[in-house]
């Protein structure tokens, strides 16, 4: 705890940030109470709120905050799905930079975009589109979202598989450190080998380390034309056969989207879409490029799909028809609203190889928990988010909703994943990172953060475990399974995908890969359960 | 009343509020179905405008929530945020889950200023003179219809208006000021007086196909007369026989809107008895914030049980003028050429309360030789929104200029709209950036397509007429 308890920043601290950002310090209790939250049910008022205009200011305001001892949460537009931007204990001063929005250039001969942090990451893709570029990553909140949360949490999107994620369009970032220098990294080259790339340390970082004040960003020609598929099937293997068999013929779309039974249940029940009832998974593939490339890819996709097992493929004529596809996907979030009042929308990745396993222990975690867990996400790159639905009227839903979310990180580690593809850990899932990485790595991230942040005032309580998250691992942690996997060691299921017969149950969760045996099977059972 | 500290739970935020006011949040039963994802913010114009969180959809819920669980003081400030909405409405669509937004601001507005609300005190006098200029002006909407036609008379036909508006004395006077620069060019009579015998029993023209109860908005009858006329004229072309109400109030709209949520609902009892007693097949309003309202009756006496059903029987019969027009016109008289370019813009109460956007649209272009041409940011509001003109001056303005700098780069020559409020609020801001566009009802727009064809002859009734090039 520092001087500045809840509810209140010492007087002189006030004074001092009143000299910098005057009116634009908020204390008054509407404010306080919306600066409170983020897009997770977590929730605690800050001491204040300041809003900020400039690099200059967010680094006077840091200086003062600094010298007193004062946390920090830097905030875009609060639609973090894992508490990062939420308050740890009550402290802090909520450092807006929403209005920090200018796109400063876009630069049509280098390809690149110079960004203030509060930029909204549409308003970004629509400057490109105007001069016949494109920016890439496309996380779901996008129209709201703003680039510089983009580049703390490193935010993806189903673009991922052909065009990566934030951090691969970071050429250049400006940060303040923790204690107020600003600090320019990068350059607009394209390339760049010049010593320890520090500008690729504070993406993902969520505000810990430093916060993201402008960047230049990398921007691609746009492509000319998007075409869209959908493909049906009865059984998720088949689904996810499909998709080995899509690559593998050499064919590379902008975004494949699985969306799974509980979800298409759930859709069919809010807004039928007249699919076939006794589907598995769908399948939503997104081409970009040109008029003819696109065709002909699109028109691949279907061939491979009509002879590997879909029930169901449809094509969209036009722009109109493509809407109408992605419902079975857009409609997802209304539609699981309507099924329970909360939700927790969760982010796991696993190799690819392994999504087939993971969906499968996701159900019986859905079923231990007695809870409904529906799945979707970026089934090409193996980025799943499976959401816990309950009721939190119930406090024993509560409790098996914390159990379901520990269960499906610990699956997700054993099967040689990741705790968070895209949206980062924040205030959930810090108390596990210490199952994800090795012992060492998660020393030199402490060593990291103490060396750039010795007062540990920017957003503590964030990545880094201290006891206080909310979800936690079994006691005693598990020894074998439900720890991260070393990348060098085959996952478990290595080997669903790699071609084995579409539609069958062996390409799934019953023919164990290379690697395998060493390892307790099955499901991690929760001590509480 | 100093609200008590935050909560130090972090699942608090998924506790259903036990505080004061907890009943009005189960009222809301959507106040905690909202998932906090922001989705919202992308959609409103005062979050657009200020940046700010409380500006936001989002931030509104959160305080009522937090209000209706006792964290946060039902005072001046909350009030406030309450008000800073414009009630446009253009966060619902977007709400993946549905939260009903816009009637969780006015709700928030009504329990602060319920009377038994501790954490603000208004003055009963002032609380019971400001009911009793509801009740007198809108309880008996036929009181403007004088004051106004003498204001048309003495003071816009005089030139008595022009010269007092380039003198700048207006500037001069406050609110009053503001409400003058809000006066649009007024009709030389007001509509009820256009159909003598109130009651109002209009034939259809030939074989009549459906009978129409017309709820005439207030400001329809005394300032857009013309457009009022329109909309039955072209109506009766198609068959309809209309009947109105000599009963009416107002639809209480604005009343929801300032929290009187009583008196709305007073005011929505008569209406339905006067509706009911027409006999007819449909109602229908040609303005949006009277259409929206009127399908809303089922829910506002929800809680009442003699009225419920009536009121949502009256509900579910009602159309806007729009939507009933589109049902009719396929197969009614030929539209006759209106040579213009016209933009369109969206009424809040129409493309975000009632989702209605294709159908004025089609209507226009059902026109011939009319070209609809687009602008920017058609659906964002002009910044009339009720009360939010006189209350928010500033800010409404800004809304407008924008508005107006859209219209503007179309180079259209008519702005076309659907509701009161929008065409005064933009016809106030083409007058005051000395711009010549006019703005027009869909209806009229309609109309003159009607007098194209028949100043042309039934020969050549079929898009040979031309309108509008002079």
């Amino acid at each position: 705890m520092t001087a500045a308890s809840a509810g209140g920043l010492p007087p002189d601290a006030v004074a001092a940030l009143r000299d910098i950002v005057g009116e634009r310090l908020l204390t008054a209790p509407v404010d306080l109470a919306t600066y409170a939250y983020d897009g997770t049910f977590l929730e605690r008022r800050p001491a204040a709120v300041a809003l900020a205009r400039s690099t200059e200011e967010v680094a006077a305001v840091v200086r003062v905050c600094a010298e007193r001892k004062i946390p920090i949460v830097a905030r875009g537009s609060g639609t973090s799905l894992t508490g990062g931007p939420v308050p740890a204990s009550g402290a802090e001063l909520v450092l807006d930079l929403a209005a920090m929005n200018r796109i400063l250039e876009i630069d049509p001969v280098t390809m690149t975009a110079t960004v203030e942090a509060g930029v909204v990451t549409a308003d970004l893709g629509a400057a490109a589109a105007r001069l016949g570029l494109f920016y890439p990553p496309d996380p779901a909140s996008l129209a709201v979202s703003t680039i510089g949360g983009n580049l703390a949490c490193n935010a993806g999107g189903p673009s991922g598989l052909k065009y990566g994620v934030t951090r691969d369009y970071v050429l250049a970032l400006e940060v303040v450190l923790a204690d107020g220098r600003i600090l320019r990294l990068g350059s607009r080259a394209m390339k760049n080998s010049s010593g320890y790339p520090l500008h690729h340390l504070f993406v993902g970082s969520e505000g810990t380390l430093g916060i993201i004040t402008r960047a230049v960003l990398k921007l691609l020609p746009r492509p000319a034309r998007e075409r869209t598929l959908l493909a049906g099937f009865a059984s998720l293997e088949a689904a996810a056969a499909l998709v080995t068999r899509v690559l593998g013929a050499g064919i590379l779309p902008a975004a494949i989207e699985l969306v799974d039974r509980v979800c298409l249940d759930a859709v069919e029940a809010y807004r039928p879409l007249e699919l076939p009832a006794d589907l598995e998974a769908v399948l939503l593939f997104r081409h970009d490029g040109s008029e003819a490339s696109t065709a002909a890819e699109v028109e691949a996709v279907a061939a491979v799909a009509r002879s590997n097992g879909a029930v169901l493929v449809r094509v969209a004529a036009d722009e109109a028809e493509a809407d109408e596809l992605w419902l079975a996907r857009r409609a997802v979030s209304p539609a699981l609203a309507r099924l329970r009042p909360n939700k927790l929308g969760e982010d796991v990745a696993v190799p690819r190889g392994a999504i087939v396993e993971m969906v499968r222990r996701i159900r019986e975690i859905a079923e231990r928990r007695r809870l409904p867990i529906a799945t979707f996400g970026h089934i090409s790159d193996g980025n799943l988010h499976p959401n816990i639905l309950f009721d939190a009227a119930d406090p024993d839903e509560r409790e098996r909703m914390l159990a379901a979310a520990s269960d499906i990180f610990l699956a997700a580690l054993d099967l040689g994943g990741v705790l968070s593809g895209e949206h980062g850990i924040g205030a959930l899932k810090k108390e596990f990172l210490p199952l994800a990485v090795d012992p060492a790595a998660l020393e030199l991230m402490r060593a990291l953060k103490g060396l750039l942040d010795p007062g540990g005032i920017l957003n503590p309580g964030k990545v880094l475990p201290d006891g206080t998250g909310l979800v936690r691992p079994p006691e005693p942690p598990p020894k074998e399974s439900g720890r991260r996997r070393s990348p060098f060691e085959a996952a478990p299921s290595g080997g669903a995908l790699d071609g084995s017969e579409p539609g069958s149950e062996a390409a799934g969760s019953e023919r164990p890969g290379p690697g395998r045996g060493e390892t307790t099977p099955g499901p991690v059972l929760d001590p509480r359960s | 009343m100093i609200a008590p500290p935050p909560p130090a739970d972090p699942l608090a935020g998924l506790d259903r509020p036990r505080g004061p006011l907890a009943e009005l949040f189960d009222h809301l039963a959507g106040a905690d179905a909202c998932i906090r994802c922001g989705a919202c913010l992308a959609a409103c114009p005062t979050y657009e405008a200020t940046l700010l969180e409380r500006e936001s959809p989002r931030g509104r819920v959160q305080l009522v929530r937090a209000a209706a669980g006792g964290s946060l003081a039902l005072d001046d400030a909350f009030l406030r945020q309450m008000y800073d909405c414009l009630d446009c409405r253009a966060c619902e669509p977007v709400c993946p889950v549905g939260v009903p937004i816009g009637t969780i601001v006015l709700e928030g507005r009504a329990a602060a200023q319920r009377p038994d609300n501790p954490d603000r005190r208004e003055s009963a006098v002032v609380r019971a003179g400001r009911r009793l200029l509801q009740r007198i002006v809108f309880g008996r909407p036929r009181r403007m219809e004088w004051p106004l036609t003498l204001l048309r008379w003495g003071y816009q036909r005089t030139g008595l208006q022009r010269l007092l508006r380039a003198s700048g004395i207006m500037r001069l006077l406050g609110p009053l000021g503001r409400l003058e620069a809000w006066l649009p060019e007024l009709p030389d009579r007001p509509w009820r007086w256009r159909y003598p015998d109130a009651g109002t029993h209009l034939e259809a023209h030939g074989p009549r196909r459906l009978r129409a109860a017309y709820f005439l908005g207030c400001f329809m009858n005394a300032v857009f007369a013309d457009a009022a006329e329109a909309a039955v004229e072209v109506l009766r072309r198609n068959g309809v026989e209309v009947v109105t109400p000599a009963d009416l109030v107002c639809c209480g709209a604005p009343q929801t809107d300032l929290g009187e949520v009583e008196i709305a609902r007073d005011f929505a009892r008569r209406n339905v008895a006067a509706l009911e007693a027409t006999g007819a097949d449909v109602v229908f309003a040609d303005c949006a914030a009277c259409s929206g309202m009127l399908k809303e009756y089922g829910d506002l006496l929800a809680d009442d049980p003699a009225w419920a059903d009536r009121a949502r029987a009256i509900a579910a019969k009602t159309r806007d003028f729009t939507e009933l027009a589109l049902e009719l016109l396929p197969a009614g008289p030929p539209l006759g050429r209106v040579e213009r370019v016209v933009t369109y813009h969206e009424p809040c109460h129409l493309a975000h309360a009632q989702r209605i956007t294709a159908a004025p649209r089609a209507l226009l272009r059902s026109i011939p030789g009319l070209e609809l041409r687009e602008m920017a940011g058609a659906d964002v509001c002009c910044g009339s929104a009720g009360v939010y003109t006189f209350r928010r001056w500033d800010e409404s303005l800004a809304l407008l200029s924008t508005k107006v700098a859209n219209v503007a780069a179309t180079e259209a020559e008519v702005v076309v709209t659907a509701n009161p409020g929008c065409l005064g609020q933009i016809e106030m801001g083409l007058r005051r950036s000395g711009r010549r566009q006019r703005v027009r009802h869909v209806s009229q727009l309609l109309l003159e397509a009607y007098q194209a064809a028949e100043a042309a002859g039934p020969a050549d009734a079929n898009g040979g007429a031309v309108a509008g090039t002079g």
